[in-house]
């Protein structure tokens, strides 16, 4: 177990170091002038070449990825280009916002989807399931930026209501935080919960039928005991999979929701900084990125183990 | 008499099959009547995308009616803040999200099968090399990694006025980020039911026969994973219009003006919307209906197509 673990963290180093040369390519790929993307068109060729040798952009290409991958093992992650703040300070400043809106809209996902995919199952083709069902082709079809920008007009239109602008934090002000990020991260997540509960519903559709079920019943368990300890622990084990994706997809969704609420978040900060190829940032947002969903993948990866016995891991 | 006895059998015969045709189809109907509402609105979003020119009133370009007029006669969803049909922009919009749509899906099941094919069949490094670019690109989220590729790439611009080959080469940036991705998701499914057919007993007849690797490949392997490749053609296609839409909303997709369903949702728009919701609900709902169309109708098809569901 332990020598798996280690095996797979070791996997996920190198991947780390391929993807961030992929990106470091793609960004440089194409000649592209960074200092006329974010000094503008009116700079002097004076300020352009201060700019260039400022941030070293004038060396070649591997130069400047061995720098920066130098800085990074050892905790520095350079500047931003756009507004020459440091990236890791900024990186601690915006993390917490985009991890809670991925968390909260994580837990929505996961408690709608499993539990009403559960229900629609259990209880086939009465009017719930119609329900269910409808509901999660409405979710599936409906974008999600389109779902939260009615977020924002429709209540404001009807009854004079609209979800707090701008981010507060949790820790100062409880309500204010929950009054922006509940509702908002609730909308992110119905897409989400849609996809889960159309494959909850069918795993769950494809575990009742099975000859185990019918041995539990035929012993008499009681049916709470049938469904959570028989029915859900093997009906989850496609639904973890897609729970892992779902996690690491709610963080582009987290682009998205932070973008239409107007929030400082990891999300808008890659955004500007893609826009103008400021790749410090853009590095660091995407390794983030990368990194975390590898050790969901670990993770789901793992619990396969602890949910079926009869699962190894391969050696 | 021999002769006329076979020319009955032989009428009956093609009367059965047609009917059978018939009833085969009137089966499908009957079976998914939302796959057939899924069909009738996936073709009227192509429809209504090529014959755009013909059906619009006004051009989705110029300033033809008041700011931000409400929904009238003249103009059924209503104007913009400049003035401009907000029905002429919505059934424009269909033509950047066909485009983009048939173009990403087209590069992703062409090159994604290809290389399924290739890995399966050779194994060893190459195999190994493919399934290696697979967990790098895996390890972005879908959003992220097309944001990366459009960063690399340089911008779109786009003409007024063109066709849709043209537009498809305009937005050829926008078509490779949302492709890219469907690439190896293609990749992953073909590779593996092509591993479970490379040493099916029949393949290795064909090899022991001398049939080349092209050949194995072309008459062996395609036909057996392409039901897999049809299921995921359909799905996939509602997913790169969102993709589209998600990319053009966030401003890094088609050229601000252009009329497109996520443009028309993002920008200067914005600050209207509260005053004049119909430039939500037009282009909103025109993403909805269609993402509905194809999600019905990829459902449908997986129920009829998918080799795994037959027969149950």
């Amino acid at each position: 177990m332990q020598g798996y673990i280690l095996r797979r963290l070791i996997g996920i180093a190198v991947n780390m170091v391929i993807v961030s040369l992929v990106i470091f390519l793609a960004l440089r790929l194409v000649p592209n002038n960074v200092a006329a993307d974010v000094l503008g068109q009116t700079a002097t060729p004076e300020q352009y070449h201060a700019f260039n040798a400022k941030y070293g952009l004038d060396d070649p290409a591997p130069v400047q990825f061995a720098r920066w991958l130098g800085g990074v093992l050892h905790g520095d992650f350079g500047r931003s280009f756009r507004t020459n703040a440091q990236v890791a300070v900024e990186f601690r400043r915006r993390f917490p916002i985009t991890l809670e809106v991925v968390v909260l809209s994580f837990i929505f996902t996961a408690v709608m989807g499993v539990l009403f995919g559960a229900i629609s199952a259990l209880r086939q083709n009465s009017p719930l399931d119609y329900g269910v069902r409808l509901f999660s082709i409405f979710g599936l079809s409906v974008p999600n930026f389109l779902l939260l920008t009615c977020l924002l007009i429709f209540p404001a239109r009807w009854w004079g209501y609209a979800p707090r602008f701008g981010a507060t934090d949790f820790f100062k002000d409880p309500s204010g935080n929950m009054q922006l990020y509940l509702p908002a991260t609730f909308t992110l997540a119905v897409g989400a919960a849609a996809t889960l509960m159309r494959l909850t519903r069918s795993a769950f559709l494809e575990v009742v039928r099975q000859d185990y079920v019918r041995t539990a019943r035929a012993k008499g368990l009681r049916e709470r005991a049938i469904v959570l300890r028989h029915e859900l622990r093997n009906a989850m084990l496609p639904v973890l999979t897609l729970m892992g994706i779902q996690l690491g997809a709610l963080l582009g969704g987290s682009i998205i929701l932070e973008q239409v609420m107007g929030l400082p978040g990891l999300g808008t900060w890659a955004l500007a900084a893609i826009g103008v190829n400021d790749y410090p940032v853009v590095m660091v947002v995407a390794l983030y990125a990368a990194i975390t969903v590898m050790v969901i993948n670990l993770i789901v990866d793992l619990s396969y183990v602890a949910l079926d016995p009869r699962i190894r891991l391969a050696h | 008499m021999a002769s006329a006895t076979e020319a009955v059998v032989l009428g009956t015969r093609a009367e059965s099959s047609d009917s059978r045709h018939l009833r085969r189809i009137l089966g499908i109907v009957r079976r998914q009547p939302l796959g057939v509402f899924g069909a009738i609105v996936c073709v009227a979003f192509v429809v209504v995308a090529f014959a755009a020119p013909l059906i619009t009133p006004h051009d989705p370009h110029i300033f033809v009616g008041p700011r931000l007029g409400r929904p009238s006669y003249a103009f059924p969803f209503g104007t913009n803040n400049l003035g401009q049909d907000v029905l002429a922009r919505t059934i424009y919009g269909a033509q950047v999200s066909l485009v983009v749509g048939v173009a990403s899906v087209l590069l992703g099941t062409v090159v994604g099968s290809a290389l399924g094919l290739v890995a399966a069949y050779c194994g060893g490094w190459v195999d190994s090399a493919v399934q290696r670019a697979l967990e790098v690109v895996a390890s972005f989220p879908g959003l992220m990694l097309i944001l990366v590729v459009v960063a690399a790439l340089s911008r779109p611009r786009v003409a007024r006025d063109v066709n849709l080959l043209t537009l498809t080469w305009e937005l050829r940036v926008v078509v490779i980020a949302v492709g890219i991705g469907f690439i190896f998701a293609t990749t992953r499914i073909v590779r593996s039911v092509a591993l479970t057919e490379r040493h099916a007993p029949y393949v290795e007849a064909a090899i022991a026969c001398g049939a080349g690797w092209a050949r194995i490949m072309w008459r062996h392997l395609l036909p057996n994973v392409m039901a897999y490749i049809i299921v995921g053609v359909s799905v996939t296609l509602g997913l790169a219009i969102l993709a589209e839409a998600s990319l053009s909303f966030l401003g890094y997709g088609v050229p601000p003006g252009t009329p497109a369903w996520g443009t028309d949702l993002s920008g200067i728009n914005r600050q209207f919307f509260l005053q004049a919701p119909w430039l939500v609900l037009a282009p909103g709902g025109a993403i909805s209906l269609t993402l509905l169309g194809f999600n019905f109708l990829g459902d449908a098809l997986r129920d009829e197509l998918d080799p795994r569901l037959r027969g149950r």
